[in-house]
């Protein structure tokens, strides 16, 4: 039996482990959680164990010795206190962490406020077309890239956002122009990355694109009649339009020698409530489309889909519902010999089971705020993220961290960022620090304050931390009942193989 | 029942009133409970004379609440205020591991450390790549200033 966060794990755990006398220095901090019938036991370096009652009352009571078969499976994860190697273990954690020491790394550019588009859930408040004062300067993306590379990341993605980024191609190429001979000083590991309906695209665009290797990403919201109802498009059929311009890019991928297995154009769907029960037609466009990876979207509370919530939104449980019906679905394919997988459960087996941090932003602590990313409205004003400046197209400021009139500098050490970064360390949260998944997890103060006031949040009846919990539920239930073919698939999903194609030229160009 | 000292609803001004022991809440948290509500109420701090006198808070909705309405938005306080104290509480246990993860955050992204491998390397066996054709190594303050005439 599966069982979900937040109150529905009412396990009674005086019921089952009958503690006598606790041991207080036999084992590391732990937390735990029930998932079917059994404990799923964490430490603070992100070892996990799942135990029965009895041996979870043994470790808290220190009723193992070397030899015996407990002890010793407690031993090789790091749950024993004497039998750890400090040294190895600080190693360990500090390189999980080492985003700690280094500065946004995602650079969301808004290039434009104008969208051809009228999705139903749109996030970003867009306008219309012939709205050109919306759109990005030469000098504002100038000045946005010369503040991008003040990062102290070793690395920098660029990525253009809108509205319809397409819609501002004359900047759009001034900037990867302007980036790149930026870059030829800077000298670090930079990438482009374009979210775009694709509709606006032609060849020229296109070549121009393979050739500076921006990667392309879109959204595709599941069947063709599902896509076109929640992405209107009075000039034609998107669904058509977009799928075709997938297939032209990943041609062009494969004409150039890349592996097709990672090369290909990402395309992410957004769930809203037509789409509950459409799991399986879902996972089957995407597979027919040649994804190798689903990204299962909740609807999000920003922008026109938190207006829309009554005709889209749903419960987390119904959410839930239908993204285990189509992991499930997706595994029955793995085990059929297709290659795909769902990208949130991907990130999380990563710190699960490979022991890799992916720096996936919304779900690390601190979470990724100012020091992960920062969104360059067209304006010249800067936001905590793309989520921030999200809530600035609803009419509040409250994540405008400056503008490109400040300093690099004030931008990453002002109170709005210190408050952000606060708020976002798990070590500060009632709940997320008695919470057997904290190692792996990590909240949004963006979200937090547009759906419960505050940046910090009540994750207890957090609809973010129901999400990922649940998850994280499903997870460790799949984890625990896994055989060895099982096994290896969720192994094979956290595998990360860098796209260096992406990556621009180091050094002179 | 205790809960009838401690909150009053009035349907007729859209306001719950609720009476808080300062032994139980310090006032900071009472701020920060209430500051969470001010999207959705209005809100008045006041306090009952005499010593040991309780925090009076008064909660009047933005738009018209009938008694449910206001029980809800005086239990959503309520919630805050536990939430609030309860983080207070354990932001002060956490603090050290809390102010080293935060300062270590903030000081790598400001430039105040650069783990070593991180450091570029300097190239100074051609610099041909130095030209700037496109004049982006002028600062953008000059690229872009007015003419002061502009601004007369």
């Amino acid at each position: 039996m599966i069982t979900f966060a937040a109150g529905a794990n009412s396990i009674d755990l005086a019921d089952v482990v009958r503690l006598r006398k606790v041991d207080p220095n036999f084992a590391v901090p732990f937390n735990f959680r029930a998932v079917d019938g059994a404990f799923f036991v964490s430490n603070p370096l992100g070892d996990w164990i799942v135990l029965q009652p009895d041996e979870l009352r043994r470790l808290a009571e220190g009723d193992a010795t070397p030899g015996d078969g407990l002890y010793e499976r407690l031993k090789e994860r790091n749950f024993i206190a004497a039998e750890i190697d400090k040294a190895a273990q600080a190693t360990r954690w500090a390189g999980k962490h080492r985003f700690l020491h280094y500065g946004p790394t995602l650079h969301a550019f808004v290039l434009t406020g104008r969208c051809n588009f009228g999705c139903t859930y749109c996030h970003s408040s867009i306008v219309g077309m012939h709205r050109k004062d919306t759109d990005m300067s030469i000098e504002v993306a100038e000045r946005a890239v010369d503040m991008a590379f003040r990062t102290t990341s070793p690395g920098l993605t660029i990525e253009f956002q809108g509205g319809e980024p397409l819609a501002n191609w004359e900047v759009l190429q001034h900037i990867v122009e302007y980036a790149r001979q930026t870059n030829a000083l800077a000298g670090k590991a930079l990438s482009f990355s374009l979210v775009s309906n694709l509709t606006l695209l032609d060849d020229e665009k296109l070549e121009y694109l393979i050739d500076r290797r921006v990667q392309i990403c879109t959204s595709i919201d599941g069947p063709e009649d599902a896509h076109n109802a929640q992405r209107p498009w009075k000039d034609g059929n998107g669904f058509q339009t977009t799928t075709g311009w997938m297939k032209t890019i990943n041609e062009r991928y494969v004409a150039q020698g890349l592996d097709p297995n990672l090369y290909r154009v990402e395309a992410l769907p957004t769930i809203t409530r037509p789409l509950l029960g459409r799991a399986k037609d879902i996972v089957d466009t995407f597979v027919g489309l040649g994804c190798r990876a689903l990204f299962l979207r909740k609807l999000d509370p920003f922008g026109f889909a938190a207006r829309s919530v009554r005709q889209l939104g749903y419960s987390m449980d119904d959410f839930m519902r239908f993204y285990m019906e189509a992991v499930e679905y997706i595994i029955e394919l793995n085990k059929q010999g297709v290659q795909v997988m769902e990208r949130n459960a991907a990130i999380m087996l990563s710190k699960m089971i490979a022991d890799y941090e992916p720096n996936y932003l919304d779900l690390r602590t601190p979470g990724g705020a100012v020091i992960g990313q920062l969104g360059y409205h067209p304006d010249g004003t800067i936001f905590s993220s793309d989520e921030g400046r999200m809530v600035a197209a609803m009419g509040d400021n409250a994540f405008m961290i400056g503008s490109l009139d400040n300093t690099y500098e004030e931008l990453m050490t002002n109170a709005t960022t210190r408050a952000l970064v606060i708020a976002s360390t798990n070590e500060t949260q009632p709940d997320c620090v008695s919470c057997a998944y904290k190692p792996y997890c990590g909240q949004q103060p963006e979200y937090n304050y547009k759906t419960q006031g505050t940046i910090g949040g009540r994750m207890r009846d957090s609809t973010w931390c129901r999400k990922h919990k649940s998850i994280f539920d499903f997870l460790a239930y799949r984890l625990k009942n896994a055989d060895a073919e099982e096994m290896e698939m969720f192994r094979r999903w956290t595998t990360n193989r860098p796209q260096e194609h992406f990556l621009q030229e180091r050094g002179p160009i | 029942m205790a809960s009838h000292n401690i909150e009053s609803f009035d349907a007729a001004t859209s306001t719950a009133t609720l009476a808080l022991d300062g032994g139980i809440y310090p006032l900071d948290v009472v701020y920060g409970a209430a500051y969470a509500l001010i999207d959705r109420c209005y809100v008045l701090l006041d306090k009952e004379s005499g010593k040991g006198g309780r925090y009076l808070v008064h909660l009047r909705g933005k738009s018209a609440l009938d008694e449910i309405g206001l029980q809800a938005l005086s239990g959503e306080f309520g919630n805050e205020l536990l939430s609030q104290a309860l983080r207070r509480k354990i932001v002060k246990q956490n603090g050290a591991i809390i102010e080293e993860i935060v300062t270590t955050a903030i000081a790598g992204a400001a430039g105040a450390t650069m783990p070593t491998d991180f450091v570029v390397e300097e190239e100074d066996d051609d610099l041909d790549f130095l030209d700037d054709p496109l004049g982006i190594a002028v600062p953008w303050e000059e690229k872009f200033k007015k003419d002061k005439s502009d601004n007369a």
